[in-house]
């Protein structure tokens, strides 16, 4: 709890806890636990320590209970011997003259009883022996003792040395192992609060809560579910998933045989198969395309096995019938690819649309456009460029897949790629749109527009994504050596590889703000209190060319799309093309 | 002591004895997917009865760690569904936000069971002073409600509920810090 809460949500997490929370106060929690994700890891964290203490205070009542029975009175067994109680600062021994036990050991602080330990006597002729255990008799000095003190001295300073160098190399936490990519979305809306995932993005153990729209899921195994929201599914490894609600089309792989889907009222065992199951309230329905499957209901022993053609009904984990088999109860994977393409089509043409309508934006410097066919440049609006007006130039670029089937990109492969550009004149306002996609995240930061004259002129400026999720813009100021930087919040807790992204950072004088925005939604607003103009010059896109220093943030990507405004653009104007 | 002929019995047996060697990790899956300490006891049960009862369809000569987290895990999303389902609405977003995070968490490794946090809970507490530790054992092990002990110390609910909050911040520090010295030294 050592974040930065306010007294008030401090008092409803701790209302929460005790089940004290009225109406409005939760409407208020809920509405600070949007605000605020790091008041959600608090109150989760309290929730796991109350638990914590209230296991503790139930130890403690055990603990007490079996004491009460251990005393001499209650003892209902035949002594032959009196028991002997030795005490010391915080512990109790009571040696039992049972043939069986060896001594009860009772720790207790000066309140309770910390803990018990009943020690048992593994040869019960060693009775007389066992009272003896604390008092040992000292150990004979042997000539080995000098060498094992010696081997000792010699080998505790190496110990210390490669444990501290240990903890120096490894310093980063472990990653979970991404599991699941999310292949493909069709309009997906994720329910509020919950995370949300992007085409092509890669994850361990995770959630899906889809409020509406279709996505289609990859696992390491090579099966493939497609969901349909409203959806609720989780998923433990690349063999398990529980769902609550909604409906999946499951294709198993070979590799994924015996994939095992959970519900609230029965669990669904693959055979290596393609199976659709529908999930709500009243109970769960598998249909079997193909293969076998084997349906399991908590209440009943004997499981149902269904074959291709085949399917049954668990309501409520009563009882399972056998019913028709009938696709229309989950998605078909053909009419998922029917509407998938419908969908891209729909997306690239909204792009289109958007594409002519900043041509036509007197504001527009620059729109460098990678995703047809050809490579080219739309316009480069720089009045004085190089010989022919409008030119940039692709160092060690390759062309790649685009962000949608059918699109293209510049994949800037090693650390001399990049886009060569000049945009030259002086902007007092500026905004820059790039679609980008990274392979691999480098710790210095990853370029995505750099003056090559950063460091020789004022207003130069180095746009570039941290790997920690955050966008950053620099600019030079006025005074040598001096540089202000702009850092978003982090729109990720970490970046995401192999993921499509449109970044935008515009700066505004008149407002005196540079806004980031994250797929057309502003996500950070920072406050530019001396606007200065700013100049680009030649430049270069994804690379940081300079004669100071050997670059080591270029970016390792693809671009899509690059372009650039002289004045800046709003939220509205970032949310028309998608 | 009797001895069984039936061979279901036998793996029933061997199901049960296998349940209570791993019963600290089942027990810190089941709090961590359904963060919830009303339900822990039935998701305890019903883990226990799904693997014991279905013992013949299982491998108990292999690990069964993965099998019994997978059931601990579905037992316990099971629970917390239906703890869920019977909120208000403004709880249930509440809960769904929390189960967020506990899916979050269900990510990483578990470094620690139960009964390690515990051991490091009592060496914890045994830092605190004589007034925290007094109003601890009054709380969670007489069972004294907040509302009872502001009563009898005569002052607002609030303040018990802030210096429950400052001992719970302490003790996550020290209880973290002590595991994680812990580790260290092994």
């Amino acid at each position: 709890m050592g974040q930065s809460f306010t007294p008030k949500e401090r008092e409803l997490v701790d209302l929460y806890l005790s089940g004290d929370l009225d109406p409005q106060q939760s409407e208020i929690l809920l509405q600070s636990l949007d605000e605020n994700p790091e008041l959600i890891h608090c109150l989760y964290d309290n929730i796991i320590l109350d638990y914590l203490l209230h296991l503790y205070g139930k130890k403690v009542n055990d603990l007490r209970e079996d004491q009460e029975m251990l005393t001499e009175k209650d003892l209902s067994f035949d002594w032959h011997d009196p028991f002997s109680v030795s005490r010391n600062h915080d512990s109790t021994w009571i040696s039992v003259p049972d043939p069986e036990i060896n001594t009860v050991l009772i720790r207790q602080d000066p309140i309770e009883v910390i803990s018990h330990s009943i020690s048992y006597r593994q040869d019960p002729d060693s009775l007389n022996q066992s009272r003896s255990y604390e008092k040992q008799r000292p150990r004979k000095k042997s000539p080995f003792d000098g060498i094992g003190i010696l081997c000792s001295l010699i080998l505790f300073p190496l110990v210390v040395f490669l444990s501290l160098n240990r903890e120096n190399a490894d310093p980063a936490p472990e990653k979970t192992v991404p599991m699941v990519r999310l292949e493909e979305a069709i309009d997906a809306v994720w329910e509020t609060g919950t995370r949300s995932y992007k085409r092509g993005e890669e994850a361990g153990p995770c959630r899906f809560v889809l409020k509406s729209g279709m996505i289609k899921l990859r696992l390491d195994n090579g099966s493939e579910i497609i969901a349909e929201g409203p959806n609720n599914l989780t998923l433990h490894n690349s063999k398990n998933l529980f769902c609550d609600q909604g409906k999946l089309s499951v294709s198993v792989s070979p590799e994924g045989i015996g994939f095992e889907i959970a519900t609230p009222y029965a669990t669904i065992v693959d055979f290596g198969t393609k199976f659709g199951v529908s999930i709500d309230d009243q109970g769960v329905r598998a249909d079997v395309v193909q293969g076998a499957v084997q349906l399991t209901s908590q209440k009943i022993s004997k499981p149902v096995q269904l074959s291709a053609g085949s399917a049954a009904f668990a309501d409520r984990g009563e009882k399972i019938e056998t019913i028709a088999f009938d696709p229309q109860h989950f998605i078909d994977a053909a009419s998922f690819f029917e509407k998938l393409f419908v969908f891209h089509e729909k997306v690239k043409k909204t792009r289109r649309k958007q594409a002519s309508k900043w041509l036509q934006d007197p504001a527009l410097v620059a729109l460098y456009d990678f995703s047809g066919e050809e490579r080219k440049i739309v316009r480069n609006d720089a009045r004085h460029s190089r010989k022919n007006g409008s030119e940039a130039r692709i160092h060690n670029g390759k062309l790649d897949e685009g962000s949608l089937p059918g699109l293209s990109s510049i994949s800037l492969c090693n650390r001399n790629a990049r886009i060569n550009c000049e945009i030259s004149g002086n902007f007092s306002a500026l905004t820059m749109i790039a679609r980008v996609r990274f392979d691999r995240f480098r710790k210095e930061g990853n370029i995505l527009l750099a003056s090559n004259s950063y460091y020789e002129k004022d207003g130069s400026i180095q746009w570039r994504i941290l790997p920690s999720g955050s966008i950053q813009l620099k600019i030079r100021s006025e005074k040598e050596s001096l540089e202000s930087i702009f850092t978003s919040d982090p729109f990720l807790n970490e970046a995401q590889p192999k993921v499509w992204y449109q970044f935008a950072v515009s700066a505004d004088p008149q407002k005196k703000k540079i806004v980031f925005y994250v797929d057309g939604k502003n996500i950070s607003e920072r406050n530019w209190d001396q606007p200065t103009p700013l100049s680009i010059g030649e430049a270069d896109l994804g690379n940081f060319l300079n004669k100071k220093s050997i670059t080591k943030c270029c970016l390792e990507g693809s671009i899509e799309e690059f372009c650039i405004f002289d004045r800046a653009l709003t939220e509205t104007e970032m949310n028309q093309k998608e | 002591m009797n001895t069984s002929n039936n061979p279901t019995d036998d793996l029933k047996g061997r199901a049960s004895q296998l349940f209570i060697k791993h019963y600290e990790m089942i027990r810190t899956i089941a709090i961590q997917i359904a963060p919830n300490r009303h339900c822990q006891e039935d998701i305890l049960q019903d883990a226990f009865v799904n693997f014991v009862q279905n013992a013949s369809r299982w491998d108990l000569e292999s690990d069964v760690r993965p099998l019994l987290k997978k059931i601990t895990r579905n037992a316990g999303l099971v629970h917390w569904h239906q703890y869920v389902r019977n909120l208000p609405d403004t709880l249930r977003k509440i809960a769904e936000r929390i189960q967020n995070e506990s899916v979050r968490c269900g990510e990483e490794e578990i470094r620690f069971n139960t009964d390690e946090k515990l051991e490091a809970l009592e060496i914890c507490k045994k830092r605190l002073t004589d007034r925290c530790q007094l109003l601890l054992e009054a709380h969670y092990i007489n069972g004294i409600s907040c509302k009872d002990l502001a009563k009898d110390a005569n002052v607002p609910v609030n303040t018990i509920h802030q210096t429950f909050s400052r001992i719970r911040s302490v003790l996550k520090e020290c209880i973290d810090n002590t595991l994680r010295g812990g580790k260290e030294r092994l």
